[in-house]
């Protein structure tokens, strides 16, 4: 009797513990786990402000592009063949971006199969680094289900980025975070430069090209908090080299006005424009094909 | 034996018990619940959108990338307990406020009109205002923001 006492003790306190921190996404401030998540937690602010920066996946950098008449090229894409040439973690987290990239550059010109060639290379890649390739499981049937279609294939490769962003933000990785967004930013870069071609005052690709300065910002704030090593210093390096670029553009700024009409809907009008001549673009273009060159190569 | 059993029946229900707590998360916290509403025709999901652990007199501050000529639709949601959401948007730049929720009776959906790209900072904190302040101070809950997009008709 007495060890079934014992035993129905045990269970209820086990159920009881599991019960409140199972209730509604509500946990205790007391439990240490929950203590440690708080901690480790970027933009979380209580006595000093610290900020999330948060990053635009490669997919919708390219949605963007993609409006502005880009041809589809496969030869700019990394090969996915390469996958397996890219030894050490540096290169690995690099080329993961790499092929995240390509992936939403395949998506959105509705190139099933080539998307489900970047989609495998990039669950290779990621378990190489340390990331769960059961997260891309799922994405690589609904990939080869939604085979043609523009809209699934492209919210697949966002996904894919939104779930390894999410594996490893649980994880405390920010570093590799900001490589494999670095890796993935360079080759989206790499990519519109290429497509532009050469410069054309009248291009509307060079507004979206200008734009393309403050998710670069964001992904420099972002690498420079979760700096651990050299590899991370190098990455530093190549976004510092291309957000320099970037900063000698002609601004022209206009009073910021906010207003908001009857309904409670916001505008905001004004701010500062970019404008980027012939010299900035080949400036940019070569640098970052420079840097591509070095991620890529094997 | 019998000590054995004790001891293969707690490590069992501590594994169990810890699965439980590890697996708590906020993760997709703003895919499901008030978050997730049909934001209207022609609306893409922005994949900035996030959710975070909080608890009261917490702020979270993110720093968020709105491309120009595009209408947004801002939805924010937390656990029932720590309602409403407190948000402030701020210039990236000047940090001038753009949009403050208690001054909107704490609206959980705001439509921004962007002329050009710029950085919006996006401070969150909960308020409880109906929770007992006890409960409050033992828990953290979720917090999110899901964005939405589409072309501004000019």
């Amino acid at each position: 009797m007495n060890k079934f006492k014992t035993v129905f003790w045990l269970c209820a306190f086990t159920v009881l513990i599991a019960g409140n921190s199972g209730c509604k996404n509500v946990q205790t401030n007391n439990d240490s786990q929950a203590e440690n998540i708080a901690d480790s937690m970027d933009g979380h602010t209580s006595d000093q402000e610290s900020v999330l920066f948060l990053l635009p996946s490669p997919g919708e950098i390219l949605l963007r592009f993609y409006s502005a008449d880009f041809q589809y090229n496969p030869e700019l894409l990394n090969s996915p063949l390469n996958k397996d040439k890219y030894i050490g973690s540096k290169a690995q987290t690099l080329n993961l971006g790499v092929y995240i990239t390509d992936m939403a550059y395949s998506a959105l010109f509705e190139r099933s199969a080539e998307t489900v060639n970047y989609l495998e290379a990039v669950q290779a890649l990621s378990t190489e680094t340390g990331i769960s390739s059961t997260i891309f499981e799922s994405l690589l049937v609904r990939s080869k289900a939604n085979a043609g279609k523009l809209d699934s294939l492209a919210n697949i490769s966002n996904e894919a980025f939104s779930n390894m962003l999410e594996f490893l933000e649980t994880g405390g990785k920010e570093n590799t975070i900001a490589q494999v967004s670095a890796g993935a930013y360079i080759e989206s870069l790499f990519i519109a430069l290429q497509s532009i071609g050469s410069y054309s005052e009248d291009n509307e690709a060079l507004e979206l090209l200008s734009d393309m300065r403050f998710p670069v910002d964001n992904l420099l704030e972002k690498a420079k908090s979760a700096t651990l090593n050299e590899a991370d210093k190098t990455i530093i390096n190549y976004l510092i080299e291309i957000s320099t670029i970037f900063n000698d553009l002609e601004k022209s700024s206009s009073k910021t006005v906010v207003t908001q009409n009857p309904s409670g809907e916001v505008s905001i009008q004004g701010g500062e424009e970019l404008k980027m001549n012939e010299a900035n673009f080949i400036i940019l273009k070569n640098k970052v094909a420079e840097i591509r060159k070095g991620i890529v190569s094997y | 034996m019998k000590k054995l059993s004790y001891i293969l029946v707690f490590v069992f229900l501590a594994i169990f018990s810890n699965i439980e707590v590890f697996s708590q998360s906020c993760n997709k916290f703003h895919l499901y619940g008030s978050c997730m509403q049909y934001p209207g025709p022609s609306y893409k999901m922005d994949g900035q959108s996030r959710s975070n652990v909080i608890g009261v007199g917490d702020k979270l501050v993110y720093s968020v990338i709105f491309y120009g000529d595009r209408n947004y639709k801002l939805i924010f949601c937390t656990t029932d307990l720590f309602k409403p959401v407190h948000y402030i948007l701020s210039d990236g730049v000047t940090r001038e406020v753009i949009f403050d929720s208690e001054k909107n009776d704490f609206t959980e959906i705001v439509e921004l009109n962007i002329e050009t790209t710029r950085r919006i900072m996006i401070e969150i904190s909960v308020l409880a205002t109906n929770a007992e302040e006890e409960l409050t101070e033992d828990y953290f809950g979720c917090v999110g923001f899901l964005l939405h997009w589409k072309p501004l008709k000019k």
